[in-house]
């Protein structure tokens, strides 16, 4: 049985997207959602708050997703932390690269949000199945 | 206790206004990047007028549809498939090029909530 999933650090530069994924992912998920609004604020975060799963945008200014994912790696406490990218570009390749450099799945952008957390659900017990 | 499911509906209706409110801004900085790539004399301009346009139709397809404008997503996602390959293809951006970012910028406009 999958251990609880209850806490979601979310990490994405578009305000909009931000305020839309934390709404849906609180009032329908009823997960405790932090976000983040690049990948050097997830770093700041991500040791306090001890997300259970990470959601990282890929395309973001400064660090994008797959820099912020590798600078997480090197902290001690987040090697084993599921990431999952968020991106808009739905090319198969993408998103067998993300696969390959480490992370658990791909959401696409743009999202519905009354079926986000579901989606985030389902990675998440796909993940300890 | 207010139903989560209309609490989020509400905020959802919010989030959506303001997402149009801030519509003509978006057109505009899109706009701004095809004016500063008309009269971009290197490629380093060219090249950073074209990111300009390509960041804001990245954000474009990745929240438009979720707002309810599916049709300005993908009119933002031809957009960035057209700066993505002048990008990758790193020489300046013929007339011709110029022509069709500026028609794809006008096909974004016309699908907005700003064009009704």
């Amino acid at each position: 049985m999958a251990p609880p999933l209850t806490k979601i650090l979310y990490v994405e530069d578009d305000a909009d997207i931000r305020t839309i994924a934390k709404l849906s992912l609180e009032a329908v998920g009823g997960f405790t959602v932090q976000v983040a609004n690049s990948g050097a604020e997830a770093l700041d975060i991500a040791p306090a708050f001890m997300p259970d799963l990470i959601l990282l945008d890929v395309m973001m200014p400064g660090m994008d997703g797959p820099t912020t994912m590798q600078a997480l790696r090197k902290l001690p406490e987040f090697e084993q932390t599921p990431i999952v990218f968020m991106t808009a570009k739905v090319m198969q390749s993408e998103i067998a690269r993300y696969k390959e450099i480490g992370a658990l799945d791909v959401i696409h952008k743009p999202f519905d949000p009354m079926t986000l957390s579901d989606r985030v659900k389902d990675i998440w017990r796909g993940h300890h199945g | 206790m207010a139903d989560p499911d209309e609490t989020l509906q509400r905020r959802l209706a919010e989030l959506r206004d303001r997402f149009v409110a801030g519509f003509a801004e978006r057109m505009s900085t899109m706009q701004g990047g095809a004016e500063q790539l008309e009269g971009a004399s290197s490629l380093d301009e060219a090249l950073a007028a074209l990111k300009v346009i390509r960041a804001e139709a990245h954000k474009l397809v990745g929240t438009a549809a979720t707002f309810g404008f599916a049709l300005a997503g993908d009119a933002a996602g031809v957009l960035e498939a057209s700066c993505d390959a002048l990008i990758e293809n790193g020489a300046m951006p013929s007339p011709d090029d110029r022509n069709r970012l500026s028609d794809q910028i006008t096909a974004v406009e016309r699908e907005t909530p700003i064009s009704s």
